[in-house]
């Protein structure tokens, strides 16, 4: 396929998210190297109300994307519902139809399904897999033949250096976009409060499960009951998102586990690319086409500026100021501090 | 006072002199709007899967009326209520017109304006984010949705594009999110 | 005739070396409990303090006749981590994997999975068994229904139940104690060894929700598993897993060995664990499907 001519001309490939056929679109014509989306039911971690691809959408969608020289990569990146895990053979088999460039992967059944039924196809381990070690990587790419896997957001560039010494797998790392302060696919905490959780359905901390009390001119928003943060008149609500919410500890309230930021590792572009990444992206299967244009073609900015030295920084950092939430930004656990 | 409107409120003026465009005619132009995309892009309605059904009530807070909504395809309606009946649905969802305008036609990021306190969502928020999402691939302008074509089409996006853009500065709505 | 086991799972906590010698002597000594897992799983900085005291409480759970796990890191991170996982993996005896990492180093030799491995379904199962897996514990949030079907799907694994403690909801690579005392991780000062049983983390409304352990979160709530030995062996539970607190954990030991050998119902555990000095309210909602901090009878 395409690959191997675009990898000629990029130093690091541009992964951009697609919810829905017109994303999918809009980050192709943006200048995404790859894209990625899935199925709209369970076997994807973005499993929301009216997102994501048919079978049919999907196929339309891999020819989309050829047509700006772009590689479709279909998350099947949910772990099987034990008992009814057809709906992850049938979806392994329809990305196999799709002509797609390759899925993404977290349960063991789904890799072994596909490894074995699908020889050919090219495998991602999923971030949801939450592989950091050369000891699990290699695990992987032995057992089942995966050729990347997409590392966890909790690891420093350090970290990455050292990992990528040790193993022939190519990496990809998230540069941009909601940030997990708990490891990928290790986390419970949203079912523990709603019964729906990443793993378990594809959702984390799900819109149906919040509710908003408006009680003296501060506004409670609460997920499962539990109240996640408060508001002031004027302040910005931002979505209460479990990790990043506000909560009591050692008597002082704060934001125990994370800040309401996102990540932006723009500014790392040039320290991944030495550290041996093959590949940056971009989270945001949820967020709508104007977003995602706007994040790709920043991004896809910095990557060709990257190849003549320049770090973009400042300029991609103008480009996506009004894209964060809150408008905050944090390089995350890329810088060692973090922790 | 009515010339600082309030974050992208219609100013009260305004609004009471809309209290007199009579309800029928818009509801009955705009059930044949979603009709006529149920018969264009029957996956849109695919995509809303279940929630095809749900009853949204959209409540532009600045307005003296609401609509209903039931996007259910070819069988479709809109209707236009006044306020004082506004009825129970699935969901509602309520803010400034130019702000529900601004989504429809993804001038803001459903992220960044869904969940803070310049769109409030009562009832399934799921349905709501399933509209959300659908009306995110429609892709759709207001002239298509009222199913002009060609050059009339653009002439009247660009018209309601300048137009919505210079309301949203003088009703100190929120930025557009592009 | 079928029985159901008891197991103690690996302490999550930092508790003073003396206080580890103490607790599992008792463990040995009262406590009628065929297997005991053992080892740091939380934090890798904690290791070299005890590490020290292991081998000697490894050797007394085995003089008593007690079938010891050794359990390794969930999440390994630096090179000492890894190394600690390759060393306990040579281990002869039996040893749990809580990463990947673990599973490639044992592979061929005989393991068992604990919470932290994400065993979700039968397939997944089957492959682990495969590479050599005899026990599992899977993932807290994961419900009875799906329990029941891996127990059945693949009969030759033994299906071990979390049971008893707080629940291990999430790992991070970043340290919470610290970061609520205002410290860096590198330089955290084992802040951890303050809350034996977590810090707790309260709502805005001062409502108990969380309990931070370091790097890991857990359930405010204690999670207890009230079902009777008949079902517990109809749904296929060779094991009840109960997770090391603070307090008279023979106490409760001795509660989950008369629920397992049928002298007491779900309601009477129930009400012998209240009595307890719990570190928070007994839930059960996960192995309904419902949400994990409720407390559902039926």
């Amino acid at each position: 396929m395409s690959l191997e001519t675009t990898q000629d001309s990029h130093l690091l490939e541009l992964v951009c998210p697609a919810g829905t056929p017109a994303a999918l679109k809009a980050a192709a014509e943006a200048g995404a190297h790859s894209i990625y989306c899935g199925f709209r039911n369970e076997t994807n971690a973005r499993n929301f109300p009216g997102l994501n691809f048919s079978e049919k959408e999907l196929n339309a969608g891999v020819k989309t994307a050829a047509r700006h020289g772009a590689n479709v990569l279909v998350a099947v990146n949910t772990f099987a519902r034990a008992g009814d895990t057809e709906l992850w053979t049938r979806a392994v088999d329809a990305v196999a139809a799709s002509g797609a460039h390759a899925m993404i992967v977290a349960d063991l059944a789904v890799l072994d399904y596909a490894a074995t039924h699908h020889p050919n196809l090219r495998l991602h381990l999923s971030v949801q897999a939450a592989a950091a070690t050369p000891e699990s990587v290699n695990f992987y790419a032995e057992t089942f033949g995966v050729q990347r896997v997409v590392l966890p957001r909790v690891m420093s560039v350090e970290e990455i250096v050292r990992l990528n010494k040790e193993i022939d797998t190519e990496t990809e790392v998230f540069v941009f976009g909601g940030l997990c302060v708990m490891t990928e696919g290790r986390c419970s905490l949203s079912s523990y409060a709603t019964g729906k959780s990443p793993n378990l359905t594809g959702v984390c901390s799900p819109p149906g499960d919040v509710d908003y009390q408006e009680n003296g001119g501060t506004l409670s928003a609460r997920l499962g009951g539990f109240t996640i943060d408060c508001f002031t008149q004027g302040e910005t609500a931002g979505y209460p998102t479990l990790c990043k919410g506000r909560f009591q500890a050692e008597g002082e309230t704060s934001y125990l586990f994370e800040d309401p930021v996102s990540l932006n590792a723009a500014s790392l572009l040039p320290k991944l690319h030495k550290a041996g990444v093959t590949a940056i992206k971009i989270e945001g299967r949820q967020r709508g086409k104007a977003y995602i244009s706007q994040v790709v073609k920043a991004f896809r900015t910095a990557v060709d500026g990257l190849r003549e030295g320049k770090t973009s920084e400042e300029e991609v950092s103008a480009m996506l100021a009004s894209m964060t939430e809150g408008g905050r930004e944090t390089t995350g656990a890329y810088k060692k501090i973090w922790r | 006072m009515t010339l600082q409107p309030e974050r992208g409120m219609f100013p009260p003026i305004l609004q009471r002199a809309l209290r007199f465009v009579p309800p029928p005619p818009l509801g009955f132009v705009l059930t044949r709007a979603v009709r006529r995309l149920a018969h264009q892009r029957p996956d849109l309605f695919d995509r809303l899967d279940a929630y095809r059904h749900a009853h949204f009530i959209i409540n532009p807070i600045d307005l003296p009326h609401v609509f209903r909504l039931i996007p259910n395809g070819e069988h479709a309606s809109v209707e236009m209520l006044p306020r004082k009946d506004m009825p129970e649905g699935t969901a509602r969802i309520s803010g400034p017109l130019i702000v529900l305008l601004g989504l429809v036609d993804g001038t803001y990021d459903g992220d960044a304006v869904f969940f803070t306190r310049d769109l409030v969502i009562d009832g399934d928020t799921d349905a709501v984010l399933a509209l959300r999402n659908t009306m995110e691939e429609a892709d759709l302008t207001p002239a298509e949705l009222l199913g002009f074509k060609g050059e009339v089409r653009k002439h009247l996006d660009a018209t309601a594009d300048k137009t919505f853009a210079k309301m949203r500065a003088y009703l100190n709505a929120p930025q557009a999110s592009t | 005739m079928s029985t159901v086991e008891l197991s103690l799972g690996p302490n999550f906590f930092n508790w003073p070396n003396e206080q580890l010698v103490d607790f599992y002597a008792r463990i040995a000594d009262e406590a009628q409990i065929e297997r005991v897992y053992v080892g740091e799983v939380i934090c890798g900085k904690r290791m070299p303090f005890s590490d020290k005291v292991f081998p000697e409480i490894i050797e007394r759970l085995q003089a008593a006749g007690k079938t010891v796990v050794v359990s390794t890191l969930a999440l390994p991170v630096t090179v000492r981590d890894r190394k600690s996982i390759v060393e306990l993996c040579e281990w002869d005896g039996l040893v749990e994997v809580n990463d990947f990492a673990g599973v490639a180093k044992r592979k061929g030799k005989p393991f068992a999975a604990g919470p932290f491995l994400n065993v979700y379904n039968e397939g997944a199962a089957q492959t682990l068994v495969n590479m050599g897996m005899e026990s599992v514990c899977p993932p807290v949030e994961l419900p009875m229904t799906s329990i029941e079907t891996i127990a059945k799907a693949v009969p030759d694994l033994d299906m071990e139940l979390f049971a008893f403690g707080r629940l291990p909801l999430a790992v991070s690579g970043r340290c919470y104690h610290a970061r609520a005392h205002k410290l860096h991780k590198d330089s955290c000062q084992f802040i951890c060894d303050r809350d034996p049983d977590g810090m707790d983390v309260t709502t805005l409304d001062d409502e108990n929700f969380l309990a931070a352990n370091g790097i890991q979160t857990l359930s405010n709530t204690v999670h207890a598993t009230a079902l009777t030995k008949d079902e517990l062996i109809e749904k296929g539970v060779k094991r009840l897993r109960l997770s090391p607190h603070s307090l008279d954990m023979v106490a409760v030991i001795n509660i989950f060995r008369d629920l397992a050998e049928g002298r007491i119902d779900g309601e009477e555990c129930a009400a012998r664990l209240r009595a307890l000095p719990l570190p928070g309210q007994l839930a059960n909602g996960y192995l309904t499907g419902k949400p994990g901090h409720l407390w559902l009878v039926d």
